[in-house]
């Protein structure tokens, strides 16, 4: 196993676009996790130069002592997948009991490259552990830094917290389905939504909450602002509908009941136009 | 999940302060408020409570995303669940929060204060802290509701 500190050329096929490259740079930490002192000294050196903050383990346990010491956070776990005691893939499971956010990159050697295409692609499609990416060994220095960068800013979801907003639109009506939950992160993906619509000329709107799982005050306030513009003129309005209790509950507690007319399902909200 | 009896567990664990941490925190609780026993009820309060708080703790301690980290820590025993979150920005001064308006007419209703006020009234305890060597500590406590049978 090596990482390559000189140009190579080896076939990569689509997992490493050449051309006009986005910036690979940042200023995170990154927790690198190789049992190969001299693949870790240059994996480790690659990584620093590009401006990130590297702490080094040679095995999953140290990886672990090292990120329950941490004081800041770790964003990222470059791990070899192949380690005696503890390979790759155990280490994030266990990693995320202590650090449930940290996104994970794992790299591999010793396969020829049939089974290199054949992981890449099994990672790509359904990742053994969820959230987690793949690099094959060897790699550039420049594909190393490419494809940490793309992790770090990959929208890689982690769990079950993930929501999707859609619209469709009727003859009266628009209809925004949200479901999951609706947090300050995604919010603003709700408010988009709205105003989507709002942008063309349309103000009658239903927001079915059937599937839902809670909203926070930031949904609540892209609900309100949508409100106070469609019924301005008295053009529209937005309805809610197939409301979960809870939220029922949540709404009731700031006030926000008596501001919106709700049903039981989305049918009825979109006939009362 | 078969609520806890005489269990007591408690974790720890620190997240990039930011909001696409969200997610990953209030599954940490979930799990936690599972663990305690509580209502589905209680676990929805639960959630909305710490991710209200989390914001919070990003938009106002911190000023930003990305500036420092958010440490949730949880504990389990018999009357509950008790979770904790430390962060390293700013003083918070929950009396500095006006009251949020929530009976005004639609048009003039101001929407600031929500998550404070959601985060009072959907915990059964809530305290914050503040030290220079440990930064602002803000722990919330949800009851288990004791069975009828």
């Amino acid at each position: 196993m090596h990482v390559s500190d000189e140009p190579q050329v080896r076939a990569l096929g689509a997992r490493t676009p050449r051309g006009a490259s986005p910036p690979v740079t940042g200023s995170e930490t990154i927790l690198l996790v190789e049992d190969d002192p001299e693949v870790r000294r240059v994996t480790a050196m690659v990584l620093r130069r590009c401006g990130y903050a590297v702490l080094e383990a040679e095995a999953g346990s140290q990886a672990l002592a090292l990120c329950a010491g941490q004081e800041g956070s770790i964003h990222l776990l470059v791990t070899d997948l192949a380690m005696p005691h503890m390979n790759g893939l155990e280490l994030v499971e266990r990693l995320r009991r202590l650090a449930p956010a940290v996104k994970a990159l794992c790299v591999s050697g010793y396969l020829d490259e049939a089974e290199l295409d054949e992981l890449s692609l099994q990672f790509d499609a359904e990742p053994p552990v969820s959230g987690v990416a793949f690099l094959p060994k060897p790699f550039l220095p420049d594909e190393l830094a490419r494809r940490v960068r793309q992790v770090l800013d990959g929208e890689t979801e982690i769990g079950d917290g993930c929501v999707e907003v859609s619209t469709t639109q009727f003859k009266r009506c628009d209809v925004v389905r949200a479901t999951g939950r609706i947090d300050s992160h995604n919010a603003p993906r709700l408010a988009d939504a709205f105003n989507a619509i709002i942008n063309a000329n349309r103000f009658k709107i239903v927001f079915d909450m059937e599937a839902v799982e809670y909203i926070s005050s930031a949904g609540l306030r892209a609900m309100i602002d949508t409100q106070k513009t469609c019924k301005r003129w008295t053009r529209g309005e937005l309805l809610l509908a197939g409301m979960p209790a809870h939220i029922r509950e949540t709404m009731d507690l700031v006030g926000f009941v008596p501001l919106f007319r709700c049903f039981d399902n989305v049918t009825t909200a979109v006939a009362s136009f | 999940m078969r609520p806890c009896s005489d269990l007591c567990a408690d974790q720890a664990a620190a997240f990039p302060g930011r909001f696409d941490s969200l997610s990953a925190i209030v599954d940490f609780v979930t799990q936690a408020a599972r663990l305690a026993g509580l209502e589905s009820s209680d676990v929805h309060a639960v959630q909305l409570a710490v991710d209200e708080a989390c914001t919070n703790i990003i938009e106002h301690a911190y000023g930003g995303e990305d500036l420092g980290s958010i440490r949730c820590t949880y504990t389990v025993d018999r009357s509950g669940l008790t979770i904790t979150l430390c962060d390293r920005g700013i003083p918070f001064d929950p009396a500095s929060v006006p009251d949020p308006d929530l009976h005004s007419q639609l048009e003039c209703r101001q929407e600031g204060g929500l998550g404070l006020y959601l985060m009072r009234h959907l915990m059964d305890e809530i305290r914050f802290q503040f030290s220079p060597d440990q930064g602002n500590t803000l722990t919330m406590i949800k009851r288990r509701k004791l069975s009828t049978d």
